[in-house]
């Protein structure tokens, strides 16, 4: 998120669409955060002793207390806390709770996670409304089919908030980067693609300390999966685990510039289309490009060949990487290629649609919209050292015979590291 | 003393040019244009043809060292036919530089459009100013700034002594401005493609002005620049900007109200360039004008066009007014 920083442009952006976040925090934090303390406190001393009976209980208490002090701002900053910090307990509470049902149990608990991941952005009074709808249907029986519809109008309150970020951009008050990127769309996209890659596909990573905090890098990723959710993946490692967060600006291919809704769904979320002009742009104001060389060869990639790394292009990316003297950081992604198992590619109803490729799965297009849920593979993102580039120089992006032989090191790097990670797992689902 | 001659000078671009020229001491400005600016200007005036013989007297009579060319039709005016469109810009141009080289006139400034370049999928974002033109669509007066600066490039190489700037700048905003983008933002409700937002640059037209009176001032040889304000935006984004809410169209109403005409148009609008326009982003980079002109737009793209907002209707009435006068 910091990294911007060449752009000035960009900077006065930032710091306006950050503002009124960071008010909003130093506000609970610096005046009113002893009122409902200890109330709150109580509350969960209570929990603790007696799992139901008192979330129950103390939820009607609390309701009231709210309702007593709705028009006071004070008060309302104070529960926007306490509203996390009671989901938070709850999630703790039936993660706690012995089962034999593990995963349904862990489902619960991941979307109240998701839940208070959106409060952490949500206005106070949202926030509130949001605390009261929580103690009063959710208990900390999951079993509960009551839990299930109280869960329900919690998420469908939290998308009736998201309309006031709508009807902001529909008045046109918000910021941009220069290649349209809107960070309140990225910071709102986040928890979703949290909870993918915490509880869907459960990635786990390897070498994030190699990619840079603020200075520029080319990352460099196998491809595969018929949609490009292993990007998304690359960019939420990057965003929820790095230690300095940081939007990932991936390259897409031009044909999806084409698209209607597509083109610019990806440009508001950071992706920007794969040119080496604009690569090189981004890689200039330092900004962190992750590219999949193998381009649709690797999406479009059958399931017998998983795994098998296609043709890395023309070796476009290591002349972006040589010009901006960019670091290469070579990424093996393992775990996508299950998401959807492409047993067949339909070319002539590709053709007749104008895709590049139409994929057939065991559940596509059979199933219709419910055939494009991703299959829960377990993941794993493993970052390698870097390949510096500035020691041969700006000029040697014109020297084909380097720029090959850099491509297919990246190349065998990545191709090893899938082989070795491939054999070492037990099952596709477990890891 | 230098002498600059400013033509087109009943536009209100020319009009702002020669108010930031004449902050400058020791410049004598000659405005030209075929009729007398409506209100009186305190400048020199001279109504001419804008042919080549009437152009090459006046530069003679004069001395000027500086011609800076702001007379082109489609900018401020609505659209005009072809064949006018092509002997009004490009044939104009033609004769101004001829008239200039044998009057032995030192610097031409000529105005151009970012949209010479066109609206590709595959064009990168931020374009240089060695990038290839591109005509899109047949809409003046893109069309004739494409022909303009292909004319240009070839001329400024077998005429070494005369240097030629070519300003191509980014769409005309402010208030009171008449110009192609103006003429499309100044609708109730602009048409934009369905599932498309490309990213628009704009320029107050105070910037341009600032840009044009440096480019004639500055002794640098410098050809082409790039002059855009900061801080691009979607086009969506732009519209919502100025107060207004965009209107998503499929991509064959955009074609059919260009085959029909008249008949459908009035479902698609003002549409003052190419469809395309409203599907790909034509960007470029301005950092050559920054470096080259010393030159910083004041305004960037929200700071302009959320002025747009503030003004409202005061706008359209005169640009209704601008495009009833016929004059060149």
């Amino acid at each position: 998120m910091q990294n911007h920083s060449e752009d000035t442009e960009h900077d006065i952006d930032m710091s306006v669409a950050e503002q009124p976040a960071t008010n909003n925090t130093d506000q609970a934090e610096n005046s009113h955060d002893s009122a409902l303390t200890p109330n709150t406190s109580d509350q969960t001393a209570q929990t603790s002793e007696d799992v139901e009976t008192t979330t129950v209980a103390s939820s009607a208490q609390d309701t009231q207390a709210s309702e007593n002090g709705t028009n006071t701002s004070p008060s309302q900053t104070t529960e926007t806390r306490s509203a996390a910090a009671v989901i938070e307990d709850l999630e703790v509470e039936i993660r706690s709770i012995p089962t034999t049902q593990t995963e349904s149990r862990d489902l619960a608990a991941d979307l109240l996670k998701l839940i208070r991941q959106n409060l952490e952005r949500a206005t106070p009074p949202a926030a509130e409304q949001v605390l009261t709808m929580v103690r009063e249907n959710l208990t900390g029986d999951y079993l509960d089919p009551d839990f299930w519809r109280g869960m329900g109008m919690v998420l469908q309150y939290q998308l009736e908030e998201t309309r006031g970020l709508i009807e902001r951009h529909l008045k046109g008050d918000y910021t941009t980067d220069p290649f349209g990127m809107d960070m309140e769309i990225v910071e709102a996209v986040r928890p979703f693609m949290a909870f993918l890659y915490n509880s869907w596909w459960r990635v786990s990573t390897e070498g994030l300390d190699y990619v840079p905090e603020n200075s520029r890098a080319l990352m460099v990723s196998n491809h595969s999966g018929t949609l490009p959710w292993d990007g998304a993946m690359i960019a939420t490692a990057i965003m929820e685990e790095h230690a300095q967060p940081r939007v990932v600006r991936s390259l897409h291919l031009s044909w999806f510039s084409t698209l209607p809704v597509v083109a610019p769904t990806l440009a508001t979320l950071g992706q920007v289309q794969g040119l080496p002009e604009n690569a090189i742009r981004l890689l200039n104001k330092d900004e962190l490009v992750c590219v999949f060389p193998e381009g649709l060869k690797g999406v479009g990639k059958l399931f017998k060949d998983r795994y098998q790394l296609a043709r890395f292009g023309r070796g476009g990316f290591i002349q972006m990487a040589l010009r901006t003297s960019s670091p290469i950081i070579p990424v093996a992604v393992i775990g996508a290629e299950e998401i959807y198992p492409m047993l067949a590619n339909a070319k002539p109803i590709a053709r007749l649609i104008g895709f590049p490729y139409f994929p057939i799965t065991p559940f596509f297009p059979w199933l219709g919209l419910l055939g494009t849920i991703p299959l829960p593979s377990k993941w794993t993102i493993v970052f390698h050292e870097p390949i510096e580039t500035e020691i041969y120089g700006t000029k040697a992006a014109d020297n084909p015979l380097l720029v090959a032989e850099l491509s297919e090191r990246v190349r065998t790097i990545i191709q090893a590291t899938l082989k070795e990670k491939t054999a070492a797992r037990k099952s596709i689902f477990f890891g | 003393m230098s002498t600059i001659v400013i033509t087109g000078i009943r536009s209100r671009l020319a009009q702002l040019v020669a108010g930031v020229l004449q902050a400058q001491s020791d410049v004598r400005i000659i405005g030209v244009d075929r009729e007398p600016p409506p209100t009186p200007l305190d400048i020199e005036f001279r109504s001419l043809e804008l042919r080549g013989t009437h152009i090459l007297d006046l530069l003679q009579e004069t001395g000027a060292q500086t011609v800076i060319h702001l007379a082109q039709l489609g900018e401020e005016q609505a659209l005009v036919g072809r064949e006018m469109a092509v002997s009004g810009n490009v044939m104009t141009t033609i004769e101004l530089l001829g008239a200039c080289v044998t009057a032995k006139v030192r610097r031409v400034v000529l105005r151009d459009s970012i949209f010479a370049y066109g609206a590709r999928y595959d064009q990168p974002m931020f374009l240089s100013e060695s990038a290839p033109l591109q005509i899109t669509g047949r809409l003046s007066p893109f069309k004739d700034y494409v022909e303009i600066a292909r004319f240009v490039a070839d001329f400024s190489v077998k005429h070494p002594n005369i240097s030629i700037i070519t300003l191509r700048c980014a769409g005309l905003i402010g208030q009171g401005v008449s110009s192609p983008l103006m003429r499309y933002l100044n609708q109730p409700n602009p048409r934009v493609m369905f599932g498309f937002d490309p990213i628009i640059q704009v320029l107050h037209h105070d910037d341009a002005a600032i840009a044009l009176a440096l480019a004639a001032l500055t002794p640098e040889d410098c050809g082409v620049l790039h002059v855009a304000a900061d801080m691009p935006v979607t086009l969506a984004h732009a519209i919502r900007m100025t107060g207004r809410q965009p209107i998503p169209l499929l991509n064959p109403a955009f074609d059919a109200a260009r085959i029909l005409g008249e008949t459908i148009s009035f479902a698609v609008g003002a549409l003052p360039f190419d469809p395309l326009f409203l599907r790909y982003p034509c960007t470029v980079d301005t950092s050559k004008a920054r470096s080259v002109l010393n030159f910083a737009p004041q305004y960037d793209s929200y700071t302009a066009l959320r002025e747009l907002a503030s003004i409202g209707t005061t706008t359209e009435q005169s640009l209704n007014e601008e495009q009833l006068t016929p004059s060149g």
